[in-house]
């Protein structure tokens, strides 16, 4: 917000729907989430609204939701209450979508935003409630129809709905990347921005910076990624902040962004209240939601990111940010942990961990991308560098192998013929080579010509095929030239 | 609808709302809405799919389908 | 042969061979093609299909294989989806439905051996107590052919009166069992709610329909009952396997509730055979109790808002998009719903549908439905404070006999039809209506009321009234 005008503040709200990963369907027992299917293929008379049919809750669904609650400090709802929602749409086969309206199963909560710097803000989590999601309608298949198909119909969604706590584009953005982690670390959906896995919608309003009014919000569509929210998010308040200071006012509206633009444009009024006819749904009675159960579920919840990030903290003296940066995924945290416990060397681990590590696994789409490798052989590997058995490059080299086969440290090293040469004196007779066959350049170097170490590294490097430990390298280079110098000065002083 | 069916059924409802709203001279202070006439409500499946043969479910001539999916009249998008 | 006889003996003739089923179902579907012109039970019957089924029955019975209803025909009433054939709810919306699958009743029933015999004719999507707004056309009473013979089970009642079948499925949401039983003078079965279940029975109410029989006797009621009955996993209000021990057992003699208040504007013909079952069921040692019920216009005005609001969201899914029959004439979605729903549904279903519609809108003046819903919890109460002092109670089953079919009755008149029976639907009790009499050569039934899971109790009543009396082996002339 930089070059706007500091006068205003934005509020914004975020309402994310989350798919959930259950084998099937919310109310039906067919397949959930195969992306590749054919049209239609994950339909059945359940998800169709065959008549005659009915909704059955699927537990898995349930217990996923409650979990969420428990890891955001909600309330759980003690009965299990779904109301229909009705409005007519293609893709919405039965006339009305089966959500939760008058009790969401998740109250009030809490979610601790983390920020790189260590610094932490509470948002507050409104509700979350389940529903089922619809079809997907297709608008340019053929020329003057729309196309349906239904294999996405029934699939859980849970609604995450937050307070208007939210003050700045990046703040929402990395909100959302943190839910989206923490939807993956409990492992309730794939989390896979790209197939709508993960929807988000914003609502933003302006009001003079101190001042604690709502201004009118608007509501933006479909920010299904991290960029396109924090981009449309910052538009939108550039172009409110244009509309307000010329003393017009925002239209209480719904409005989509065009990423390519990079702008958001008016689809529609929004209502104040949407004619729903919203009432409990007579197919599904209240389910009632035991103490026990609840008990079961919190016992079973795996060690939150923000714990992890804390105990990281404390206990291996991490810098916030790489606390942060290792704990957006769970199999990134849990390998941490294992390896600096295993090569006690928590920095060292860290480093690889978020440098190599993570290099190695971009490229691949998916955040979930396994880890192919284990603590015991990065800590191997972490070790060997450490006591120069490896050269940095080398183990890189070794990572990349590790990485893509089956193969033990050592073998690789071995075959490889990857160890280090750390043997000193072998290291100083090349290093007497290299400076033999380059008098010429010892003036300069002695003048401080300090970049031209590099150069005779690299030769000696390269007459130890690579092999040669580069620190121990530099050391023989400048004991021979200090000597060098020495013998110099006395000659002079002579 | 034809504008005399509108004016039989509104003539129609206008009866009807009149006999319901008797409903509302009775005090329900206090009392719960009953949604449902039995207790039950805990049934929930696990989460097991169902193998069925998929049906050849595009029986109608009327209903229109290509390539497995089901076609309207263009939506135009809001 | 007999075309009136009970489940019991029919399974005594095919069971020592004096008929085979083949030749059962024959018999039936040559009295349907002889006089079903008259009184439109049936909507479809297919006798090839039928027969193969009778000549598959024949041979497992052979093997020495038997189902309890192995070789009997029983008709399914039009909302009950039964895979391969049509299913209609008698709406144009649904002329050309297929189902894909069958209701887990029609299951239960063709695992016991049960001949599908066709689809009886009905109210459009059972919203109705005459059978006049069938698309498939109204039903003719057997008894009288220029009167109605009940609704909206009316096909499904007025098959059994006429020998077309020993035994037809039903739904009740407000009396649709009960009351075409007592104008066609059948026994109707209407069992606690969640006992039989719903998956596949097209819903019109889903917190008040119930499935049902009409069949000739209690008995046969019982043995209905017993076979379609259970616990149902694509149901999630069908009663849970864990509920046995709810169930009300049977004794005798009881002491049964009896509102002397709800006689007070009968025809006295019609008061007259109600008191004669009371004393009827005194004679078998049963003790009586004077019970007050509740305001029968407030329960109807409950009931009639729920049903609505229940029905126009149910009912939201037929847009002629996934299956069903879709308008021709649709050049934009907007159009595919206006004219596909107009032209597919009737005059009555769209009263009920536009009720419904406003009643649960947050725009109506009150909000119609928590107020329904508050009222049926006072329904509620009463009974279950009532069945607190008595074991069941005994009330009429319908104002009257049946009316004719060009008598006008305005909608208001013709939903106060369902005065006595709506309030067991509000409650999801079980009760039977059984005959009692005939008034002017029609017949007239009176209904035993039980508490919840007192199913096979007041079967239990209706067999030992059976027993007493010979009302329902009274037959209509065709």
């Amino acid at each position: 917000m930089s070059e706007i005008d500091a006068s205003w503040e934005a509020v914004i709200g975020l309402e994310v729907h989350v798919q959930l990963n259950t084998r099937t369907k919310l109310f039906s027992r067919t397949l959930n989430g195969d992306v590749s299917a054919t049209p239609n293929q994950y339909a059945n008379l359940v998800d169709l609204a065959y008549p005659g049919t009915l909704p059955v809750l699927n537990q898995a669904a349930l217990t996923h939701a409650i979990r969420f609650g428990t890891a955001v400090d909600g309330s759980i709802a003690r009965v299990c209450l779904f109301e229909r929602k009705h409005y007519f749409y293609p893709d919405l086969p039965k006339g009305y979508q089966i959500s939760q309206y008058s009790q969401p199963i998740v109250g009030s909560g809490l979610f601790t935003l983390w920020f790189e710097d260590g610094q932490t803000k509470a948002i507050r989590i409104r509700q979350a409630h389940l529903e089922e999601d619809a079809g997907k309608s297709i608008h340019d298949w053929l020329p003057n129809s729309t196309v349906l198909d239904f294999n996405r119909a029934g699939t859980p969604l849970l609604e995450i709905v937050t307070e208007p706590d939210l003050r700045t584009p990046l703040e929402a953005a990395m909100f959302l990347r943190q839910l989206h982690a923490l939807v993956i670390w409990l492992g309730l959906g794939s989390g896979n921005l790209n197939e709508g896995a993960i929807r988000c919608d914003a609502n933003i309003s302006l009001r003079p910076q101190g001042n604690n009014s709502h201004g009118t919000a608007c509501e933006l569509k479909n920010l299904n990624s991290f960029k396109f929210l924090k981009n449309a998010l910052q538009y939108e308040i550039e172009r409110q902040v244009t509309v307000l200071s010329a003393g017009a006012t925002v239209q209480r509206e719904t409005r989509s962004y065009d990423p390519v633009s990079g702008s958001t444009r008016s689809m529609r009024p929004k209502e104040k209240h949407k004619e729903y006819r919203y009432f409990p749904d007579p197919d599904l009675p209240p389910i009632p939601i035991a103490e026990r159960t609840i008990a079961q579920i919190k016992s079973s919840m795996p060690e939150l990111p923000a714990t992890v990030r804390n105990r990281f903290v404390r206990d291996f003296d991490l810098a916030a940010d790489h606390a942060y940066r290792l704990t957006l995924e769970k199999p990134l945290a849990e390998l941490f942990e294992a390896t600096a416990k295993l090569c006690k060397d928590p920095q060292a681990t860290a480093n690889w961990i978020l440098g190599e590590v993570t290099a190695l696994r971009k490229g691949k789409q998916s955040l979930t991308q396994d880890i192919a490798i284990s603590a015991r052989q990065l800590s191997q590997l972490i070790e060997r560098v450490t006591d120069g058995t490896l050269s940095v490059n080398n183990g890189k080299d070794l990572l990349r192998k590790l990485w893509e086969t089956d193969l033990d440290l050592d073998q690789i090293m071995k075959t490889q013929d990857m160890a280090q040469i750390s043997d000193r004196d072998q290291i100083s007779n090349w290093a007497k080579r290299v400076i033999e066959e380059n008098e010429e350049l010892i003036p300069k170097l002695l003048a401080g010509e300090e970049k031209l170490y590099e150069y005779f590294i690299g030769q000696v490097m390269s007459l130890s095929q690579g092999k040669a430990n580069p620190q121990l390298v530099r050391h023989a280079l400048e004991t021979l030239v200090l000597a060098e110098y020495k013998h110099n000065s006395a000659k002079n002083y002579d | 609808m034809s504008d005399a069916e509108k004016e039989t059924i509104c003539a129609d409802l206008e009866l009807i709302l009149e006999y319901v709203d008797q409903i509302h001279t009775v005090p329900t202070d206090g009392i719960d809405p009953l949604v449902h006439p039995i207790d039950i409500g805990h049934l929930r499946t696990s989460d097991e799919p169902e193998t069925s043969a998929h049906e050849n479910l595009n029986q109608t001539e009327s209903v229109k389908t290509a390539e497995g999916f089901y076609v309207v009249p263009k939506v135009i998008e809001p | 042969m007999d075309p009136y006889q009970t489940l019991e003996q029919l399974r005594q003739l095919l069971e020592s061979k004096q008929i085979s089923a083949e030749e059962l179902c024959r018999y039936f579907l040559d009295r349907i093609a002889q006089f079903d012109q008259q009184t439109n039970c049936f909507v479809s019957v297919e006798p090839e299909q039928v027969l193969a089924e009778a000549r598959g029955a024949d041979k497992t019975r052979d093997q020495g294989i038997n189902g309890q209803l192995s070789g009997i025909p029983v008709a399914h009433k039009d909302n009950f989806c039964v895979r391969g054939q049509r299913t209609s709810c008698c709406s144009n919306l649904l002329r050309t439905f297929i189902s894909p699958y069958d209701a887990t009743i029609v299951k239960n029933i063709s695992k016991e051996g049960g001949i599908y015999f066709g689809k009886t004719n009905m109210d459009e999507f059972a919203m109705g107590t005459s059978n006049q707004t069938s698309t498939w056309g109204p039903v003719r009473n057997p008894w009288d052919l220029s009167r109605v013979p009940g609704g909206s089970s009316g096909g499904s009642a007025a098959a059994v009166a006429a020998g077309f079948v020993p035994v037809a499925t039903g739904s009740d949401t407000g009396g649709s069992i009960r009351q075409p039983a007592s104008f066609c003078g059948v026994t109707g079965f209407k069992p606690t709610y969640g006992r039989l279940s719903r998956y596949g029975m097209i819903a019109f109410a889903s917190s008040l329909d119930q499935a049902g029989t009409l069949t000739r006797t209690a008995q046969d009621a019982a043995t209905m009952f017993r076979i379609m009955q259970g616990h149902d996993p694509r149901d999630a209000t069908s009663e849970a396997s864990w509920s046995d021990d709810k169930r009300v057992s049977v004794k005798h003699p009881l002491t049964i509730g009896y509102a002397a208040s709800l006689l007070n504007d009968l025809d006295s013909e019609i008061v007259a055979r109600i008191e004669g079952s009371r004393e009827t069921l005194e004679r078998l040692g049963n003790k009586f109790k004077d019970v007050e019920v509740f305001d029968q216009d407030l329960a109807l005005s409950s009931y009639y808002i729920i049903s609505c609001a229940e029905a126009s969201s149910n009912l939201a899914r037929f847009d002629g998009i996934r299956y069903g029959t879709r308008t021709k004439s649709a050049s934009s979605i907007q159009e595919l719903y206006e004219n596909t729903r107009s032209q597919g549904f009737g005059d009555e279903v769209k009263r009920r549908l536009l009720a419904g519609t406003y009643f649960l809108s947050t725009n109506s003046p009150e909000n119609y439905v928590q107020k329904a819903q508050k009222l049926r919890r006072m329904v509620y109460a009463l009974y279950q404070e009532l069945f607190q002092k008595v074991d069941v109670v005994l009330a009429p089953s319908a104002p009257s006999t049946a009316f004719r079919l060009d008598e006008q009755l305005d909608s208001t008149d013709m939903y106060r039809q369902d005065r006595f029976t709506v309030p067991v639907n509000l409650c999801g009790l079980p009760a039977v209506s059984i005959p009692c009499g005939l008034v002017n050569g029609l017949p007239i039934g009176v209904q035993l009321i039980g508490p919840q899971y007192g199913d096979e109790l007041i079967l239990d009543v209706a067999y030992r009234f059976q027993s007493e009396t010979s009302w329902h082996l009274h037959r209509p002339k065709l």
